[in-house]
């Protein structure tokens, strides 16, 4: 049985009657006609983008200003609750009257369905016809896409993720062949038919480019990837200072830790303390015209040696020892975690969740901070927009501009009775106003699920204003954090990554996390990173390389 | 001659030593402990309150007061109801078509040297260890236009190959003597079927049905792939979507956030769903183990 | 205990030797005719198990053929993607982490072959030595249970249990010793993934054990305990025999599952123990190739992981005929 395996498919009829005696020939007994990569990373040159994307022409809702003012990078902050919702959108944009499917994620409970849902039937009311969504579990979605992608067989409007495209094989090819063109209906001046989706932000809408073609309404968001979520009521208990460097992290560590107490400083914070040691997100230009990639800088190595130590000396949670991906705000909620790595967007969850039952609870984001007392702060620059909404291809040019109008109606930004609608339902029934803040009703928490809000996306604004302090705080955190943004060599182009390179993130970062929980020697790394320059990425290196020079970016 | 249930120590079995006693009590106690110390934590879990939870961070051990909130809100989703009755639907006919295809199938292969039995034989086999992919798969159920059809989540996987061949195995226990002489008496082989070889399997028919209905009861995939329509959606697949993986979203890294008002589901309400999962499992076993009674066989022979 | 004892299959006749090839089995005695006459009924029984099987089974089956191909669904598809032999397979056997995931995965089959499959068949055999019959069937519904919670819950549970914040870990602490973490220590992986599987799946695979020992003669033990035969000799001589056509079957299947050892519970504790011992196959192959969505790479994949098995099958299978069991496959 130690036969090659090639040698013993050969000696079987059958197989080689499938394969062909040509392509057999070719391939030998070992076999290597050479396969397409799955997926080649595109670039799109900024002035080509510029054709191909809503001119932007920004929407301001009449008489609403933010307490706290939006800036650049910083989004605007509402202490209280507009009295007054105004409507943004005053034709309904359905009017075939024919039913439109769409598809979307939901991660929470399964809504009752298309007439038996006041919910839907109220927004559907508004919208001038029935939207038939085909709910589908979050955790499960890249699968169900993968099989109605590659079997054509696609609704009206799909929400794809971003970190569900990286899952898909060939998918720019996916785009092209099963969703519509959007340039013709919102390129440039067009889109002022759609002034909602031209409020959007032009970085937003550039991500929604595949392989040169506009086929995605993005999901806008902030810039800000992450940062360090710490228990400050617990900080405030010990009497110690949020963390200023990475190095504090060592003392934090050591007055905080207590396992017969059950309580550990950390969670994860590898991603985090890459950025405090000055790691870019990506690529970063050398000083001779090249591009290193983050693992080849010798930042990373320093974040990776910080990090073991965390470990090394108990610092960490074992749960999170034991598994990197354990959930981390059960233990983070009970005290057992004072500080870890989450998106921003935790911060109001976590108030949701443990704010009723520990009135002491406060989270805050943590300033962004270097690597030692006095070094240079960066903050990553997050890609613009990570998930999409497509509109299935050859529906004709009036479907696709009343397909196009439900996203604009779903695009209203904060302030309107449209966002209102789509994300907290029907003042009365769905929700109740107390003390100017969203209640949910008992019909609500039955009905409501996320769904329109799939259907595009649109700008962020803080308005949980709910927990004491948050606005305020977080709002304070992006003005501080808008600061440090570092911007890539390729910011404000559309670059698809290669997926041989987006493939090799995951296996490299997983050696990674071995190190840190001390399977792996530190010292390992600098072959980790060679294996991952030959397995594509010095094959990713030449494609960026020939991107950021054909756009004068070296 | 048939011996009724055992429920004591036959007249020629010898009572067992002291020790031998003591040490199988001591090994039966510690295992039926290992299950049900977690079943334990998991139930009270269920019933504890968010901030019990909260406050422990884990699963709870310790009962500090006790509230049925996570099964009232689970069941106040008139979707869950449906769901109870969808599953039910389909694990009835589902088990009853699977069980009657695979005892006939099963039947039909367990006479060796019969027309085409090898051919057929070895492409069930080969079932263990080669699939097709999901994409043919579902190209083929959408073709027969079983989309949205509760027969999407029967008929691609009615028939089990291990199933089969266990049954199979089985009724090639059963003595030929007794086959044989039905058939000398001129009985047809669905007959023979029915009148002998079934009533002599009640044990592995049982077992198999109870793998089936396991199978159909958790069975998720099929209806998250073919059924857009979540009114026909199985109750394995609405608990699912209370569950959130035990790996986050990936939000976090791509920096999308805060979708609406939805709460995380609770660790409660978690291992509600567990429990609620587990339940019918609980109910089922005492009429699938009323089958296993010793000594069907002989008894037939004999008798 | 020859169990192809049906005399119409006796008849010795080498497959070269026959001169006209029928249909699958020409090689008989008896004219085709005559033994469709004779089989027709069996044939209509196999029938409806024929139709669902090739509808859902083997036609989709035949879609395996990407495993050849360059396969894009969206230019080309099946039909039309281009055939590049084996560069699937070379990019499989190529990848330098393949030894380690295979013998890792064949290292813990073998492992678990010893440690894990004759736990449900000892089991079964204690439950069957209770005398009460209600104490017998709570037990056995409830060591059933642990098969309905998902790998998820498994691990969390054992987690918590033995985990470095875990009830035992706890108890040390509280006692002035230090802490214990099974669930991270490298070494002793191979125990704790065998020690979860028994726990979750002992109770179940009884099943068939219990269903099997119900088939058994009481009438035989009856003779044995007059001849003499103490507990032991009786459970060595009637039991065990009894047990044994259903214990060979399990476990040629097992054998041809070689491969698969769960991918759920490798996937959620490989970053506890590093991948250094947790990669298995099924976990390899989702790394170097399926996660990217490339269906061709996992195809290629697939077809070698069935390959082996049915190899297996096929060789267990033969020593099983020369032991002179039934095996899974008679060669009638």
């Amino acid at each position: 049985m130690s036969q090659p395996p090639g040698g013993f498919l050969t000696s079987r009829r059958g197989f080689l009657g499938l394969v062909g005696a040509g392509a057999l020939a070719a391939a030998g007994l070992t076999g290597c006609a050479a396969k397409k990569d799955v997926s080649k990373g595109t670039a799109v040159a900024a002035d080509k983008l510029a054709g191909l994307v809503p001119t932007r022409v920004p929407f301001r809702v009449p008489g609403l200003s933010p307490d706290l003012p939006a800036a650049e990078f910083v989004e605007p902050g509402f202490l209280t609750r507009p009295a007054t919702m105004i409507q943004a959108v005053a034709a309904k944009p359905i009017t075939s009257g024919k039913q439109v499917t769409a598809m979307t994620p939901l991660w929470g409970t399964i809504p009752p369905g298309l007439g038996e849902n006041s919910y839907f039937d109220a927004v559907n009311e508004r919208l001038g016809g029935a939207v038939r969504f085909n709910i589908s579990d979050g955790n499960t979605y890249v699968d169900k896409l993968t099989t109605l992608l590659a079997s054509g067989d696609v609704p009206d409007m799909i929400q794809i993720p971003g970190w569900n495209i990286d899952s898909i094989a060939h998918f720019t090819e996916a785009a092209h062949k099963l969703f519509a063109d959007l340039s013709p209906y919102l390129a440039g001046e067009a889109a002022k038919e759609f002034p909602l989706l031209a409020n959007y932000d032009t970085a937003a809408w550039t991500y929604g480019v595949f392989g040169g073609v506009l086929h995605g309404i993005p999901w806008q968001n902030a810039p800000y990837p992450f940062a360090t979520l710490v228990r400050k009521d617990i900080l405030d208990e010990f009497g110690l200072p949020m963390p200023a460097s990475a190095d504090d992290l060592l003392t934090l560590g050591k007055e905080l830790t207590d396992p017969r107490k059950k309580r550990w400083a950390f969670g994860d914070m590898d991603q985090e303390l890459q950025r405090a040691f000055g790691v870019p997100r990506e690529w970063r230009k050398q000083p001779d015209g090249t591009l290193i990639y983050k693992y080849e800088t010798p930042e990373f190595l320093q974040s990776i040696e910080l990090m073991t130590k965390l470990f090394e000396l108990g610092y960490v949670h074992p749960d999170i020892v034991a598994n990197a991906f354990a959930d981390h705000k059960e233990p983070f909620g009970s005290g057992q975690i004072v500080m870890y790595k989450d998106g921003l967007g935790a911060i109001h969850e976590l108030f949701g969740r443990f704010l009723p039952g520990n009135p002491k609870f406060d989270v805050r984001a943590v300033d962004p901070y270097p690597a030692h007392a006095g070094g240079k702060v960066i903050v990553w620059r997050n890609e613009p927009a990570g998930m999409f909404c497509f509109i299935k291809k050859d529906l004709g040019d009036a479907r696709t501009r009343e397909l196009l109008g439900i996203a604009n109606w779903c695009s209203a930004p904060y302030g309107t009775q449209e966002y209102d609608m789509v994300n907290n339902g029907v003042e009365g029934k769905h929700f109740t106003l107390k003390d100017g803040q969203v209640q949910q009703t008992p019909l609500g928490r039955k009905e409501f699920a996320p769904t329109y809000m799939f259907l595009s996306g649109r700008p962020g604004a803080i308005t949980e204003n709910q927990y004491p302090g948050y606005v305020e705080t977080y709002h304070a955190w992006q003005t501080t954090a808008s600061k440090y943004l570092e911007s890539d060599p390729f910011v404000g182009l559309r670059v698809e990554r290669p997926s041989k390179m987006a493939a090799l993130v995951k296996p490299t970062e997983d050696k990674m996390r071995e190190i840190f929980r001390g399977k792996r020697p530190i010292s390992e790394w600098a072959q980790i990173v060679k294996d991952w320059q030959e397995q594509g990425g010095n094959e990713a290196r030449e494609f960026y390389m020939n991107v950021a020079r054909e756009n004068g970016r070296l | 001659m048939r011996k009724k249930k055992v429920s004591g120590l036959a007249p020629w079995e010898e009572p067992g030593s002291l020790a031998g006693r003591v040490g199988k009590g001591g090994v039966l106690a510690l295992i039926l402990l290992s299950v049900l110390l977690p079943l334990y934590t998991i139930v009270l879990t269920s019933l504890s309150s968010a901030e019990t939870v909260n406050r422990v961070g884990g699963l709870v051990l310790v009962p500090d007061g006790i509230t049925f909130d996570a099964y009232r809100q689970i069941f106040s989703d008139s979707v869950v109801s449906r769901a109870v009755l969808v599953s039910t639907g389909v694990t009835v006919v589902g088990t009853a078509i699977s069980l009657g295809v695979s005892v006939l199938g099963a039947y039909a292969l367990s006479r060796p040297g019969t027309l085409f039995h090898r051919p057929i034989l070895f492409c069930v086999l080969l079932m263990f260890v080669f699939f097709p992919g999901l994409i043919p798969t579902y190209l083929m159920v959408a073709s027969l236009g079983l989309k949205d059809s509760y027969w999407s989540l029967i008929l691609p996987s009615a028939v089990s190959a291990f199933n089969v061949v266990v049954l199979r195995a089985f009724f090639m226990n059963i003595p030929h003597e007794l086959i044989d002489s039905a058939r000398i008496d001129g009985a047809g082989e669905f007959r023979i079927l029915w009148r002998i070889v079934l009533p002599l399997s009640k044990a592995v028919t049982a077992v198999v049905g109870l793998f089936y209905a396991v199978g159909y009861w958790n069975a998720w995939f099929n209806a998250m792939l073919y059924i857009d329509d979540s009114r026909k959606w199985p109750l394995a697949l609405v608990l699912r979507s209370y569950v959130v993986d035990s790996n986050p979203l990936p939000t976090a890294t791509v920096g999308v956030s805060g979708f609406g008002q939805v709460a995380p589901p609770t660790l409660a309400i978690k291992m509600a769903i567990v429990t609620i999962a587990v339940l019918p499992a609980l109910i089922v076993y005492p009429f699938v183990q009323r089958h296993f009674t010793k000594g069907v066989i002989i008894g037939a022979v004999k008798g | 205990m020859s169990a192809d004892a049906d005399t119409r299959s006796v008849t010795e006749v080498r497959p070269g030797e026959t001169a006209p090839a029928g249909p699958a089995d020409g090689a008989r005695k008896e004219p085709f005719s005559a033994r469709l006459r004779r089989d027709w009924p069996l044939l209509v029984m196999a029938a409806p198990m024929v139709v669902l099987v090739t509808a859902f089974w083997w036609i989709p089956a035949l879609g395996n053929v990407i495993a050849f191909q360059d396969y894009n669904p969206y230019s080309g598809g099946i039909l039309g993607s281009p055939i590049i032999g084996f560069t699937n397979f070379a990019q499989l056997f190529g990848d330098p982490q393949f030894v380690r995931a295979v013998v890792n995965t064949l290292g813990i089959t073998a492992f678990q072959l010893v440690f894990y499959f004759p736990v449900p068949i000892a089991l079964a055999l204690l439950l069957n030595s209770v005398v009460s019959g209600r104490l017998r069937a709570f037990i056995q519904g409830v060591v059933y249970l642990p098969h309905f919670f998902s790998w998820v819950l498994v691990v969390a549970i054992f987690q918590q249990m033995f985990g470095g914040a875990g009830l035992i870990a706890q108890i040390l602490r509280d006692h002035g010793y230090s802490g214990i973490d099974w669930m991270t220590n490298s070494d002793t992986f191979i125990l704790l993934v065998t020690a979860e599987t028994i726990w979750k799946d002992a109770g179940w695979g009884t099943i068939v054990f219990l269903a099997a020992l119900s088939t058994i003669d009481p009438h035989l033990y009856e003779a044995a305990a007059v001849d003499g035969a103490r507990r032991w000799r009786r459970m060595w001589h009637i039991t065990l025999p009894g047990l044994r056509p259903v214990i060979v079957l399990l476990l040629i299947l097992r054998l041809g599952d070689a491969l698969n050892v769960g991918f759920e519970q490798f996937m959620l504790q490989r970053g506890a123990v590093g991948s250094k011992v947790s990669e298995v196959f099924d976990t390899f192959v989702y790394w170097s190739g399926l996660r990217t969505g490339d269906f061709g790479y996992g195809a290629a994949a697939g077809l070698f992981k069935g390959l082996v098995g049915l190899i297996l099958i096929l060789v267990a299978n033969k020593v099983a005929h020369a032991l002179g069991e039934r095996g899974v496959y008679s060669r009638s």
